[in-house]
């Protein structure tokens, strides 16, 4: 029997439906499952039978959280590294990006390349130099110490990301500026960086993201438990084998998310606008 | 418009950088103070209760010594080799470390732990622990860490459902296999024993290999496994579930949490585990009555078991602080610091003379682990034997397990891997 083109078409639709409500509740089902374990007290997580919905729904899992002595210090180590690493990334990501993009300079493609090698070591071969630099200059166990551990493999990416925006930003509109008096610098803050903003948008999400969930590293530079933060706490609250706490881990998973998506919908309008120009970009 | 130079964007950049570093820089370097020594110590107390125990040992410590100070740092077991190194080669390695036996060979061999044999010998230790629980930490004769507790193989039963049967505990390889298929009610979702075949289930294996006489290796640290014996201990272990379907059909992914929540929540009457999870136990079940501990069974050859030590060194202590950090770790053998923290964690103690203590001896729930901790050594261990049991013990076990090859079949591919992995 041969469909007519209608019947072909509908069903195409039906099946591409289909696919992508799958793929929604794939994606979708480990986090749904977080927040609802999340919600339950550990007797109604080990029962002989599974119970996907909580039977006596609790917030008590984050209010235990909330109430341990080290989630304040573990939260805003994290909030305040974070932000420090993005500033850092995008103020010389961006100074980096443009002069790459504008410029033709002796070594300049040599630099290029080496900034993406740095990405292509694996991160363990960098903790022993890295460590030993920042022994050396009293880094170790402090905020900006880490924000710098960071920036040494995240910045490579931020440039790359930013200078393919720059790219596509004619370089007629900044001599148009310059014409009108601005200088180089003003171009740039004026003209190319508004321009340039749902690209720095995308650029920032995707730093605070790498440096919110980053673990080596925030395990290997801190030596005390003030100066850790919320990857490494969340990993020891994981346990290793013994009682594992799943109601207060689940709630943890939850609030590690949290920032990062309050963040992503501030930013969502610019993020997805980025991420299209990058996308389309030829 | 007014004009932003490239001296104003540089001196903002500046300033922002300045901005963003400010307060957040380290204060003076740490002084060393001799008279009131602060010791740094890593340990991998993570669980909840065991880490609640560790901190009212910490708190007696400090009662005992009030001018030592302890800088306690916990590391995730995963994770520790990593930064144990990263810090040794940094010079900033801690100034005592939880060393586990596995780890020790190349703790020492990167220079990350000091020789105390004269420290053991001095403070009498070596009368208070037996000598095999020192073998994990000695190289060339050389003692690098003081036991400070156990891990004692044991098995937990369903107290209450043997007594309803009116069964005792099984003390040997048969009577298990009878206990096991007797408790056994698939239509009501029971099984005699939760056997261990996911991640970890490897180490049992080899136990159960080596008690039905087959060793592994041999004094030289040759291959030894010997083909018969062997294929008995398998045969005998993988027909729980193939022949008498006395062990949970997912047991091919069972790990510890699936297998500790089986028992927990009564799918499953026995368990082989150490004494390290009797506290989660205790919390979950209740003291008494629903569940007890009893000897794991004992195969043709020795019993189903290992002790293992865990043991604390002196790695790299500032000036001042060796004799401190040497009274932290000896504090962690005194008996009442063991049998104060088997209590709040059920981690056992590694001298001898708890035996002699009242509250372990009145204890019914310790009497297995008494009975075992002296009788076995720690498991089989040789350069290789982590890669081995994992990456050919466990697979082969688990293709026995669904049926898709032969004791014999297993084996003979263990027996290979053996060899490769001795041959290095």
């Amino acid at each position: 029997m041969q469909l007519s083109f209608r019947a072909t078409q509908r069903l195409s639709r039906f099946l591409t439906a289909a696919v992508l409500v799958f793929a929604g509740i794939f994606a979708l089902f480990p986090m749904v499952w977080t927040g609802l374990t999340s919600l339950k007290l550990n007797t109604d997580v080990i029962t002989a039978e599974m119970q996907y919905l909580p039977h006596n729904p609790t917030l008590e899992n984050y209010f235990e959280l909330w109430s341990r002595k080290s989630f304040v210090t573990l939260f805003g180590n994290s909030v305040v590294i974070t932000f420090m690493t993005v500033s850092l990334c995008l103020l010389v990501g961006t100074s980096a990006a443009y002069a790459f993009s504008r410029y033709r300079f002796t070594g300049r493609n040599a630099a290029l390349v080496g900034f993406l090698l740095i990405r292509m070591f694996p991160m363990v071969l960098m903790l022993i130099p890295l460590f030993i630099i920042m022994r050396n200059l009293h880094l170790l166990n402090t905020r900006v110490g880490l924000a710098l551990a960071y920036t040494t493999f995240l910045l490579p990416i931020a440039t790359w990301m930013l200078k393919g925006f720059f790219d596509a930003i004619p370089p007629d509109l900044e001599d148009a500026a310059r014409i009108d008096g601005a200088t180089r610098a003003g171009a740039i803050v004026r003209v190319v960086l508004p321009l340039a903003a749902p690209g720095v948008a995308a650029t920032a999400v995707l730093t605070a993201i790498a440096a919110w969930n980053e673990f080596l590293f925030a395990l290997m530079f801190t030596t005390n438990e003030a100066s850790q933060t919320w990857p490494v706490g969340l990993h020891l609250l994981v346990g290793e084998e013994f009682n594992l706490p799943w109601g207060l881990l689940s709630a943890g998973g939850m609030i590690s998310i949290a920032p990062i998506i309050v963040f992503f919908v501030l930013a969502q309008k610019s993020l997805v606008r980025g991420l299209m120009q990058g996308a389309v970009k030829g | 418009m007014s004009k932003l130079t490239r001296r104003d964007f540089l001196k903002g950049s500046a300033a922002a950088t300045a901005a963003l570093a400010g307060n957040t820089l380290p204060g003076a370097a740490r002084l060393l103070a001799q008279d009131n020594p602060t010791v740094d110590y890593w340990h991998g107390f993570i669980a909840e209760f065991v880490h609640a125990g560790f901190e009212v040992v910490l708190e007696q410590f400090h009662q005992a010594n009030p001018d030592i100070t302890i800088n306690p740092l916990t590391v995730p077991n995963s994770e520790f080799m990593t930064k144990f190194t990263t810090s040794v080669v940094g010079n900033a390695a801690p100034d005592t470390t939880m060393a586990a036996p596995t780890r020790i060979p190349d703790m020492v061999a990167i220079g990350g732990l000091q020789d105390i044999s004269g420290r053991v010998s001095e403070a009498g230790l070596m009368d208070a622990i037996p000598a095999a629980h020192w073998d994990g930490a000695t190289i060339d004769g050389a003692i690098y860490g003081v036991p400070s507790f156990m891990f004692v193989d044991w098995m937990y039963y369903r107290a209450d459902w043997f007594e309803e049967a009116g069964l005792d505990p099984p003390t040997t390889w048969e009577a298990f296999t009878e206990a096991a298929i007797a408790m056994t009610d698939p239509e009501n979702g029971r099984y005699g024993f939760g056997m261990r075949g996911g991640n970890g289930g490897q180490g049992f294996v080899t136990k159960v290999i080596e008690a039905f006489g087959s060793p592994i290796i041999d004094d030289m640290g040759q291959p030894a496994m010997d083909f018969d014996k062997a294929v008995a201990g398998l045969r005998w272990y993988t027909d729980l579930h193939t022949e008498h379907g006395a062990v949970p059909p997912s047991v091919a992914n069972d790990s510890f949490r699936q297998l500790m929540e089986a028992f927990q929540t009564g799918q499953t009457a026995m368990l082989w585990h150490h004494t390290g999870s009797l506290a989660e136990m205790r919390t979950v079940l209740g003291e008494e009555g629903t569940f007890s501990t009893a000897l794991r069974p004992q195969g043709p050859e020795k019993q189903i078991a290992s002790a293992t030590p865990s043991y604390n060194g002196i790695s790299m202590p500032g000036d001042g602080e060796e004799d401190a950090s040497w009274e932290w770790i000896k504090y962690w053998s005194e008996v009442d610091t063991q049998v104060n923290f088997l209590e709040l964690t059920g981690y056992f103690p590694s001298s001898a003379l708890v035996a002699e203590d009242e509250r372990v001896q009145g204890n019914p729930l310790y009497a297995a682990a008494l009975a075992t901790v002296n009788e076995v050594g720690p498991p089989t261990r040789f350069p290789g034997s982590p890669g081995w049991e994992r990456n050919v013990v466990l697979p082969n076990f688990q293709r026995v397990l669904l049926g898709e090859i032969t004791p014999e079949d297993a084996v003979e591919i263990m027996m290979e891997g053996l060899e490769e992995a001795v041959s290095g």
